[in-house]
């Protein structure tokens, strides 16, 4: 980044921003519909890295996280967890995703920031911003290009959550 | 409290004692505004900090009791002090930071000036500007200091309380409670590993007896349920001390498999299974069999020891209808890379977005709505009988019911 923006760019560069911001709307899509959160592992790699970290503990540095999961397989227990073991009232999330910034890496990865705000809607209630943040993400292009999370890192700006967290960010 | 009106004479407990709670009590602000001044401001000690937090001189940490903002910091003499986060000149709240480190604390306002202790050590313009104003002759700052609390440490725990006739700490817990207190803090330095903090819309005793009431986690909660962590099957026992103030739910992990008592646990389910393992790994590393022990210390503690997660929940009130749960998790400052990930694993059960506590802070605020629509209506506490005494299994509601007993002695409802 070297502080200003200039209207030609390399159009290598404009491939790699449409291909992303389309990767996030899928994830998008996945995160805000209860009837697609199977999907949702399926756009992380194997080992894929997934937390939500409240501000605090990110300016710290302590390790804590509200959600940590290190595996696809960890994703598919916390979407179990949503869609049939826990219970909490039924609500609509809606994410926006914005901002993008990505960079090519130089092992081949790309390196994302992204900002993100999340609305939630529940019954008797008006919607209300459930949080706002930094994903703080690193994808992965697989060999037949298609893009995976190699590591999902939401940092909330608030340290404060209102009463549950429940679908993915 | 002599100057404090008696509760609205519409608001009369049943003629059943405790087996009944009263929903006026979840739902008053009158009710609420007692508490404040007889528990939260009472001879109680309230969680605070732990040692770890406010580890060298000046270190601060800004918490609460009850719903009052205060600030406990490590003096230059090592000792721990404490004091409400309200300027003496103006009420401004002069901290607005969760930590940090301080040689003194300054309102910004005016700039009056308070050591570590509290104490008012600087007024500006005090002796007037070209001898024009300026404080009276007769202004002392000793008498205007920031309103101090006393301050209690066990084995990296600090605790608080407003009033100074607060009994000495290992007398207030008594020796059963102390007993389990010390099977976490054993005297070895604890190590923070980060927070986690939610705002629930329900009132904070609703939090108090979910972990005095072992008989909803055999049914509420599929995870505790399935993978054998909280069951009404496994050993267990449900403890108080001599007031009934304080409790501990024990309990030792069964295996995951079927027992005819399961038909009562629609919970139960046979077929899940975990897709990584990881996250259920659990090692044992206290003395003794008991696997969970979930204590609460009042009026605004639980100590949280399930597998290997451990965190203290401090309780923060916000009107009638509302409560914060801080959620401090820790380990030990000795434990080996394998156990911080191991903790940070397990720590997925709990906490805003936990496998078992987001049923937790969901049904609380079931509850408060519920609640809400019917205050002259009252709550039924049978399970296990009407007494309040100790149980050698869980399927009773009887701290919930000594709980109650010690709150109507206090607030005189």
């Amino acid at each position: 980044m070297d502080g200003s923006t200039q209207l030609a760019g390399p159009s290598g560069d404009l491939a790699l921003r449409v291909a992303v911001e389309d990767f996030y709307t899928r994830y998008v899509e996945a995160a805000n519909e209860p009837d697609a959160l199977d999907t949702w592992p399926e756009l992380f790699v194997e080992d894929g890295q997934y937390r939500v970290v409240p501000q605090e503990n990110w300016k710290q540095g302590w390790p804590l996280a509200l959600v940590r999961a290190e595996s696809r397989g960890m994703l598919k227990d916390r979407a179990a967890a949503t869609r049939g073991i826990n219970t909490y009232t039924p609500r609509t999330m809606r994410h926006l995703v914005s901002n993008i910034r990505c960079t090519r890496r130089r092992d081949g990865d790309i390196d994302v920031r992204a900002h993100f705000l999340v609305v939630e809607t529940m019954i008797d209630e008006p919607s209300r911003v459930f949080a706002s943040g930094l994903y703080v993400d690193r994808l992965a292009e697989e060999g037949n290009g298609r893009l995976r999370l190699r590591e999902h890192v939401v940092v909330l700006d608030n340290d404060l959550v209102p009463n549950s967290l429940v679908y993915p960010l | 409290m002599d100057e404090m009106a008696r509760p609205n004479p519409d608001r009369v407990w049943s003629d059943e004692g405790y087996s009944r709670v009263p929903y006026w009590l979840y739902t008053d602000q009158e009710i609420y505004d007692r508490e404040q001044a007889l528990i939260f401001q009472g001879p109680f000690w309230s969680y605070v900090a732990l040692s770890a937090e406010i580890a060298e001189p000046g270190d601060f940490k800004r918490t609460f009791i009850g719903d009052r903002s205060v600030v406990v910091v490590r003096g230059e003499d090592g000792a721990i002090h404490g004091f409400e986060n309200r300027c003496a000149h103006r009420g401004v709240q002069f901290c607005r930071a969760h930590r940090g480190r301080a040689k003194d604390f300054m309102c910004p306002y005016h700039q009056w000036t308070y050591d570590l202790e509290g104490n008012l050590i600087g007024v500006p313009f005090r002796r007037g500007v070209k001898r024009q104003g300026g404080m009276p002759k007769a202004f002392d700052p000793k008498d205007h200091g920031l309103r101090k609390l006393r301050t209690a440490e066990r084995h990296g725990v600090v605790f608080a309380s407003f009033d100074p006739a607060v009994p000495p700490l290992e007398e207030y817990l008594g020796e059963a409670m102390l007993g389990y207190f010390d099977r976490v803090f054993d005297g070895r330095e604890l190590k923070v590993l980060g927070y986690q903090r939610q705002r629930t819309p329900a009132n904070w005793k609703l939090m108090f007896e979910n972990i005095k009431d072992p008989y909803h986690a055999s049914l509420l909660h599929v995870f505790l349920v399935t993978f054998g962590l909280f069951r009404a099957d496994n050993e267990s026992s449900v403890e108080m001390d001599a007031t009934g103030r304080h409790a501990v739910l024990v309990s030792r992990k069964g295996d995951q498999k079927k027992t005819d008592d399961l038909s009562d646990m629609k919970s139960f389910r046979e077929s899940l299974k975990l897709n990584d393992m990881r996250l259920l790994d659990p090692v044992r590393e206290f003395p003794g069999t008991a696997t969970v022990v979930m204590q609460t210390l009042w009026p605004n503690l639980i100590v949280q020891q399930q597998s290997n997660t451990l965190a203290m929940r401090q309780l923060v009130t916000r009107g009638p209808d509302a409560f914060d749960l801080i959620w401090t998790f820790f380990g030990y400052a000795d434990d080996d890379e394998a156990m911080v990930t191991r903790r940070l694993r397990q720590a997925n059960l709990m906490g805003p977005a936990g496998f078992v506590s987001v049923d937790d802070s969901e049904v609380m605020e079931f509850s408060q709505v519920g609640i809400a629509q019917a205050p002259q209506a009252c709550g039924v506490l049978e399970m296990g009988g009407h007494d309040t005494e100790d149980t050698p299994h869980m399927v009773t509601e009887s701290a919930i019911r000594a709980f109650y007993k010690y709150y109507r002695e206090i607030m005189g409802v």
